[in-house]
């Protein structure tokens, strides 16, 4: 029986005069991939925004898991297991790759008080390096975020994400700015994510890695969603083509 | 006790338009060169004491009010080619720390020339009358020249900043630094400009303000405090919110000391009610501040 | 390494306990007052560079907790002494001191509720604004002295047959008060909540969408640093036997963040530091030069321009020649 993970309702956000969310209707159902692709300026990252907290929408309901989080902050969603990563990189550049996964782990252990409790130091020590293996960071644990590579940020980004054990992800283009020989390690990395209790709202604008990856795709127009189908039904839609090469 | 009322008012008018001239020139230089100025107030008393001894050596407020504000936008342009110029792209701690330097500087040197005692100037003769406004209420006409003055101050601002060529480069340089001075605007005239424009509003409120209040070092701290309140209200960036703000603010500190110790008579312990009322009246303006910023962080007109 | 930086520390605690003997020799009950005012100063910069340095809040106006709590203190000992009616006063430490530390946390908590929803340079200006409110709130107090301060007839009791009336014996309470609230600090920054902090000064809306509440640990954080700063107030009321209105105004909090950058922002020392060195220069530039203002102006700006990272932040390189090999370069610690 699928679970409803997230279920919006004419979700609304203007900026001034533009309508950058148009009254969104959007589900997702347990262990997806639902990728979100359109053109640039299409309202996919603000969608994203306002999904994750970042924005409050100006119209319109988010249900989480049942749970109404229209007018949840960031931080209250993210701790109910909404977690969003970001397109251009958002770490933590002076502190090393052990300190930003620990940030992550610590924060869902909620731990941060926790002064006296050894035990905690070495549950959270050995959560770090479980994820460091898990992106294939273990080797530069003590190496500063900043001195990393950029492929290796990308990956410390989704890290962070993962570290709080989410059960929705929101991916917002992870592998902008990859070379293509970096591309397939990361596709197979969030295949490999999709399981029990997590499912991934991914935007991409790489063609190849959203049908690879996809359970579903939405197309996102001018704010619109104009389409919503499994992979082949958008790869054969003339309505897609139409918007995505505007006949 | 209405007409009191009403007197009050227009002092809190009159001050909030000369609060207005400092936070103009604060909110202008934080909106477009991004760079907070402590030494705004040094320069408002630097202006008070420049107009003061002008006008005692020309004989003439004309002339001192001129003189005055014409050589403080000059010390203000020398200071922003020399030191503040760096600033911009520092971060805020560098600038606060840097022009509280300045005002250490510039209170012991305007101390060394002028002395530690206070100067006390008095009003020009061909404007310290009082004239009737309504029936039999006098106003002193140099508080009205003020208002008048301030008024026509920020009609001019307005005027500057949206309809001139020089404003437009001073919005074009507020929104975008770079792409302004890729199309052409001499930034740095255009910051040079605005800081000697800065200045001389401060030269021209610490001049108008001189016979009024005493002039002495240290002036210059505590209206500066209270032109960041009216920066902080109005929003960061508004030459309207500076407007706005400061007119409030000095609509709310004239009528809170004059109605908050009246409201308070009415309680049994003298003793109590004078202090509380004393207290009150001097925080009314951050109480103020308070519930705006609580309501509003980003100020009422912010950009 | 380590060793070196355990005999270093040594060395500072011997200095410190037998201050007072060598100063004695000197001929100076004066360098004791001196050096009981820098440690108090130094754990006000202390509280102050916990906020700038950990989280990145510039507050320029540290000093109304500074000032309430010697003020706090001074009117307990006053209702106590020449009696006002209204609060029962007190001249214990164990106290007045306690709650010197609560109203300075409250007063934090209450400027940090506004204060922390802002930013950046309106931080800076609102910061300012709320202490000048409190200077004036404490100066309109005509039934404490208004703008006279107040007097304070002797320094607070602690009992123990200790008498904080004598010089040395108070140095060493402060001493002790000093250290033991340092290792707080730094008890706290090493712990998860120092963590946090680190992350939420490095990329605070990162942390929000990775859970957690920021305002909430900012305001926690704001408020400690508060409640250290009144009870270096608390301290200096004592070591005066009197509080003035002037430890509300700008030029305090001013004073704080000088000593913060000259210091340097980033090491934990770096407060303490800056309160020496401030210190020091506050005694000695009067006697070099009658413009000592203009001079420590002066060298505000060249400090802040030219060592930002203060004397902790710099790092002390040292030329080792070596014989039959290309010069080198080691570093001698750096904080």
């Amino acid at each position: 029986m699928a679970e409803q993970v997230l279920a919006v309702r004419g979700l609304v956000k203007r900026f001034g005069g533009l309508m950058a969310t148009d009254h969104v209707d959007f589900d997702i159902t347990d262990s997806q991939i639902h990728a979100l692709i359109g053109p640039n300026g299409a309202g996919k990252t603000t969608f994203i925004s306002q999904l994750a907290g970042g924005l409050l929408s100006d119209k319109g309901s988010i249900s989480f898991y049942g749970t109404d989080i229209t007018r949840l902050s960031m931080a209250e969603r993210a701790d109910m297991g909404l977690v969003r990563s970001y397109q251009i990189t958002s770490i933590f550049r002076n502190l090393s790759v052990f300190e930003n996964l620990a940030i992550s782990v610590q924060s869902r252990l909620k731990a941060s008080f926790r002064f006296f409790d050894k035990a905690l130091v070495e549950e959270l020590r050995e959560e770090v390096v479980s994820v460091a293996h898990r992106i294939q960071l273990a080797d530069e644990l003590h190496t500063q975020a900043c001195h990393l590579s950029y492929g290796q940020q990308r990956q410390l980004e989704i890290g962070l994400a993962l570290a709080l054990r989410p059960r929705l992800l929101l991916l917002d283009e992870p592998m902008a700015g990859l070379s293509p020989n970096q591309v397939p390690w990361f596709v197979d990395f969030i295949k490999s994510l999709k399981g029990k209790n997590l499912s991934i709202l991914l935007i991409e604008h790489d063609m190849d890695a959203v049908f690879r990856l996809s359970d579903r795709i939405s197309v996102f127009v001018a704010g619109k969603r104009i389409f919503n189908g499994s992979p082949d039904e958008v790869k054969s839609s003339a309505e897609v083509k139409r918007a995505y090469l505007g006949e | 006790m209405l007409v009191f009322l009403f007197e009050q008012l227009l002092n809190g008018v009159q001050f909030g338009l000369m609060l207005f001239l400092l936070a103009a020139g604060l909110t202008l230089v934080f909106g477009i060169m991004n760079m907070i100025n402590l030494a705004h107030g040094s320069l408002y008393m630097i202006g008070a004491y420049l107009v003061a001894t002008l006008t005692l050596k020309t004989d003439s407020f004309l002339f001192g009010l001129i003189g005055g504000v014409a050589l403080t936008a000059a010390i203000g342009v020398v200071l922003e080619m020399s030191l503040l110029r760096r600033l911009y792209d520092k971060d805020h701690l560098t600038q606060v720390l840097v022009t509280f330097g300045i005002i250490l500087i510039a209170n012991q040197a305007v101390q060394e020339i002028w002395g530690a005692q206070p100067i006390m100037t008095s009003m020009p003769p061909s404007l310290s009358e009082s004239v009737p406004l309504v029936g039999s209420f006098d106003y002193p006409v140099f508080r009205l020249f003020i208002i008048v003055v301030g008024l026509l101050i920020a009609a001019l601002l307005a005027l500057l900043i949206t309809k001139t060529r020089v404003g437009m480069w001073i919005r074009a340089g507020a929104a975008d630094r770079e792409m302004a001075r890729a199309m052409g605007a001499n930034i740095n005239l255009v910051f040079s400009l605005v800081f000697g424009l800065g200045a001389a509003l401060c030269a021209i409120a610490g001049g108008l303000l001189g016979p009024l209040l005493s002039i002495n070092v240290g002036m210059g701290e505590s209206i500066l405090i209270l032109a960041f309140v009216v920066v902080v209200i109005g929003g960061i960036g508004s030459v309207q919110g500076a407007l706005a703000g400061a007119v409030l603010v000095g609509v709310v500190d004239a009528l809170g000391r004059a109605l908050i110790p009246m409201a308070l008579r009415s309680l049994p312990d003298q003793g109590l009610a004078d202090s509380l009322a004393s207290t009150l009246s001097a925080v009314s303006i951050y109480l103020l501040m308070a519930l705006v910023l609580y309501w509003r962080p980003q100020g009422l007109f912010s950009r | 390494m380590k060793s070196h930086s355990h005999i270093a520390w040594a060395l500072l605690a011997v200095l410190l306990i037998a201050f007072p003997a060598m100063a004695q020799a000197f001929g100076g009950s004066f360098y004791v007052g001196f050096a009981t005012r820098v440690l108090i100063l130094a754990l006000a910069a202390t509280s102050l560079r916990l906020l700038v340095g950990e989280l990145a809040l510039v507050s320029f106006g540290h000093a109304a907790f500074f000032g309430t709590g010697a003020f706090v203190v001074a009117i307990l000992s006053k209702e106590l002494t020449a009696p006002v009616g209204l609060l029962p006063g007190t001249d214990s430490a164990w106290i007045a001191w306690p709650i010197a530390v609560m109203v300075s946390a409250l007063l934090a908590v209450v400027i940090g509720m506004i204060s922390l929803r802002t930013k950046g340079a309106y931080f800076i200006m609102i910061t300012l604004a709320f202490a000048q409110m409190t200077f004036y709130l404490f100066e309109s107090l005509k039934m404490y002295g208004g703008d006279e301060g107040i007097n304070m007839a002797h320094r607070s009791r602690l009992g123990f047959g200790l008498d904080t009336g004598d010089n040395v014996t108070f140095y060493y309470v402060v001493l002790a008060t000093v250290v033991l609230v340092n290792l707080l600090f730094r008890f706290l920054i090493r712990s998860p909540l120092g963590r946090v902090m680190k992350g939420i000064k490095e990329n605070e809306t990162r942390m929000q969408a990775l859970g957690y509440r920021t305002y909430r640990y900012k305001l926690m954080v704001f408020a400690i640093a508060g409640a250290a700063a009144g009870l270096s107030g608390a301290l200096l009321a004592n070591q005066n036997s009197y509080a003035s209105p002037s430890l509300f105004s700008w030029l305090q909090s001013g004073n704080l963040l000088i000593m913060v950058i000259l210091g340097g922002s980033v090491n934990f020392w770096g407060g303490a530091v800056g309160a020496i060195v401030f210190c020091v220069l506050e005694e000695v530039l009067p006697h070099l030069t009658r413009f000592w203002q203009i001079a420590m102006g002066v060298l505000v700006i060249l400090v802040v321009m030219r060592v930002p990272e203060g004397l902790t932040g710099l790092r002390w390189r040292v030329r080792v020649p070596q014989v039959g090999q290309r010069r080198s370069s080691s570093e001698v610690g750096n904080g």
